[in-house]
């Protein structure tokens, strides 16, 4: 259990400033994650902002015996992959808005990517399948065990061993060698 | 647009307040939609279970409430009235079947009953059943109201002046040779103590001229059968 865990359980006794840690040390991650589905940056942030407004509507539903950054992020993909199924096909924006949005994927990006390696990486996973890209991203960005990024994906641990596998081999060929000493 | 620190915290907690005031409302609208519906139910077990339960203790004998069957009822509603008449001979008597059949009084009570004739139309009627081992069995129906008041008399007399009269009569019936039944049906008149079964009256008596009865009532004993044998003689 990380601190996470123990700052859920103070804002459950009655700690208000417990949950401004929570949003503090997973906001960025989350929706940086969330984004890794919806391919929209607001839409990520939209979608993180009702992952944490769900630990104050039901605030029993965690049982403390998972990670806490895992149940974030299962309720993170769960919430992406609905958005994905009612959102329309094509959004219509104002280029302005475009623009801003870039600049905003930038930013987290950078809160995230701090490290050059990874930013080079994240560049060279998009082109990946999107199962490879969320293994990756939770192993390698997240720092999450096979065995808490399985049950993020709702998959076997050897599934997720397979697609990292799979991942390795493909950056290789697109990074080329140096690829392969990222990660 | 990107939202700052605070401005995503305080998103965040609006959210939350305000799904959790929509929970309230959902939970609140589930309690007054499904409150009827559950209380309805409820309800409606209880009188099904209530209902049930009525059903299966009547049914413990196999039979609904209105035909259960006591056997301490007098008044047997599920049995025919031959049965009826049967049963009540045979308690009366403490004959068995096959005794019975040997008097042939089976044979009797199938000719006719008593009950199909003008039950309810005559204040009395009486049904006197000859019996003998010599003799074809014989009965005949009174209905003049008259010979039926000196009957009546007569078995008051008879009866109030033995506290046994059953009891004796039974120990009569089994030796005596020949007997004559009579059934009484007098609906009107309840509270008549030689009423043995309801509104249903068997005195078996003994017609032989030496056979004494009662002794200490034999006037009345001989008064009674005279007038009897007197009145199937001239029927």
């Amino acid at each position: 259990m990380g601190n996470g865990a123990d700052s859920y359980r103070r804002y459950l006794d009655g700690d208000e400033t417990a949950f401004d840690e929570i949003l503090k040390e997973y906001r960025s991650s989350l929706t940086f994650f969330i984004n890794r589905y919806v391919k929209d940056i607001n839409a990520a942030e939209d979608i993180a902002i009702d992952v944490f407004a769900d630990l104050i509507v039901h605030k029993h539903r965690y049982n403390f015996k998972t990670g806490f950054k895992t149940y974030l992020f299962m309720m993170g993909r769960s919430r992406a992959l609905d958005y994905l199924k009612h959102r329309n096909k094509f959004i219509i924006m104002e280029l302005s808005e475009a623009e801003n949005e870039l600049v905003y994927e930038a930013v987290i990006e950078e809160q995230i990517l701090a490290d050059e390696r990874k930013r080079i990486v994240n560049e060279a996973i998009g082109k990946l399948p999107p199962d490879i890209q969320v293994a990756i991203h939770l192993v390698y960005f997240e720092g999450l065990s096979y065995k808490e990024a399985a049950k993020i994906m709702k998959k076997t641990e050897k599934q997720v061993d397979n697609l990292l596998y799979r991942g390795k081999s493909m950056l290789k060929k697109i990074l080329g060698k140096e690829g392969e000493l990222l990660i | 647009m990107m939202r700052s620190a605070e401005e995503f915290s305080n998103e965040v907690k609006r959210r939350g307040e305000k799904y959790l005031l929509q929970r309230r409302k959902n939970r609140n609208r589930l309690i007054v939609t499904c409150t009827p519906v559950v209380l309805c139910l409820i309800v409606g077990t209880i009188i099904l279970t209530s209902g049930y339960k009525e059903y299966s203790e009547n049914s413990d004998t196999g039979y609904e409430k209105e035909n259960y069957v006591n056997e301490n009822d007098s008044y047997i509603t599920d049995y025919s009235e031959d049965e009826i008449i049967n049963k009540e001979f045979q308690s009366e008597t403490g004959m068995t079947e096959s005794e019975k059949s040997d008097l042939n009084i089976n044979s009797i009570q199938e000719e006719d009953s008593f009950l199909t004739g003008s039950y309810d139309k005559q204040e009395y009627s009486c049904e006197i059943i000859r019996v003998s081992e010599n003799e074809n069995t014989f009965h005949s129906f009174f209905y003049d109201s008259e010979q039926v008041n000196k009957i009546l008399e007569l078995m008051e007399k008879m009866i109030s002046s033995s506290t046994d009269f059953a009891e004796k009569k039974l120990q009569r019936y089994n030796k005596a040779d020949d007997y004559y039944i009579l059934v009484f049906t007098q609906p009107s008149e309840e509270n008549k103590t030689y009423y043995l079964y309801g509104n249903y009256l068997m005195v078996v008596f003994d017609n032989s001229e030496t056979g004494i009865v009662y002794e200490t009532e034999y006037d009345v004993i001989k008064e009674f059968t005279d007038f009897v044998s007197a009145f199937i003689d001239n029927y």
